[in-house]
């Protein structure tokens, strides 16, 4: 036995062979793209639309990553860790109101937000791909923290960068998702269609 | 394939060790099985490095020993098979992993 893998590598290799197709990347930059040129071009009117690029994640999986991977649904321990990492988020949003709160207490609120809002939303962008790393083991997201924390104090220190740094988010994202792509369609090219031995 | 629920295959042994699971391609598949809900061949095929036939022959031993349940389902409206561990075959895992582990704790040394 101790020769064999052990069921968390199992585990771990299974998840991540199947999401490590950069497709999250991809569709996260370019909402960041989106947003980014929305805001460089000055025209807020499209900025409630720029989520939307994230719908084509899941069209995108069925159309290259299943034909190659083939079908997987993971069971209760990835629900677990899902919970888990759901719950680290939580604590991490909850803290950040509460010092928001205890912040606000001393008027005028309005000017506290214009001067801290983007350190609150910036801290929990670089949240979400730290736990993301964390959570999962993949190594890059670590990468997009740290990327997210340097962007978020350069628009801390320049607002007007707002547009140019959500850009090159998006850039970046869209670069590593698109070499992640590259890697897995080189890895697991489509199965000769035989016969079905299920 | 059989049907599920046959067990025709099972080792008769007095040996506490489940044969069926000791061979290395079949805990690998038992163990990818393990870990997620259920999966499709071509994904075991991927996960585990294993050929097709041999893939095949493990996977219709595993379902003769009752370890294994075969479901199938329409996905985009084509038909598509998918694999499970049943609650036996779920029980046999974790009572090869104890057992396992027992016997090497009592190793000396």
């Amino acid at each position: 036995m101790a020769s064999r893998p052990e069921l968390k590598q199992i585990e771990r290799k299974a998840y991540l062979s199947y999401h490590e197709d950069g497709l999250v990347d991809i569709g996260l930059g370019l909402v960041f793209l989106t947003f980014g040129l929305v805001a460089l071009s000055g025209k807020s009117l499209f900025s409630s639309l720029c989520w939307m690029p994230a719908l084509l994640i899941a069209p995108m999986k069925r159309l290259i990553t299943v034909p190659r991977m083939g079908m997987v649904k993971f069971g209760a321990s990835n629900k677990m860790r899902r919970v888990k990492i759901a719950l680290l988020l939580s604590c991490a949003a909850v803290l950040l109101f509460i010092l928001a709160a205890v912040r606000l207490e001393s008027p005028p609120m309005d000017q506290w937000m214009h001067r801290y809002f983007l350190i609150l939303i910036g801290t929990l962008l670089v949240a979400f791909p730290f736990f993301g790393a964390l959570g999962l083991g993949v190594r890059r997201f670590y990468g997009y923290a740290a990327l997210f924390a340097a962007g978020f104090a350069v628009i801390q220190l320049h607002r007007e960068t707002l547009g140019a740094v959500f850009t090159a988010f998006g850039g970046v994202l869209i670069l590593a998702g698109a070499a992640v792509l590259i890697g897995f369609l080189k890895k697991y090219p489509l199965p000769v269609r035989g016969e079905d031995h299920g | 394939m059989a049907d599920p629920g046959r067990r025709r295959d099972r080792p008769e042994t007095s040996h506490p060790v489940d044969r069926m699971i000791h061979e290395p391609a079949r805990y690998l598949i038992m163990a990818t099985l393990y870990v997620v809900d259920s999966a499709d061949f071509l994904f075991l095929e991927r996960q585990t490095g294993l050929t097709k036939g041999n893939l095949s022959s493990h996977l219709s031993k595993l379902e003769s020993a009752g370890y294994l349940r075969i479901k199938k389902e329409f996905v985009d409206k084509k038909p598509h098979t998918m694999l499970s561990l049943t609650k036996e075959g779920r029980k046999a895992f974790e009572a090869y992993r104890g057992e396992m582990k027992r016997m090497l704790n009592s190793l000396p040394g």
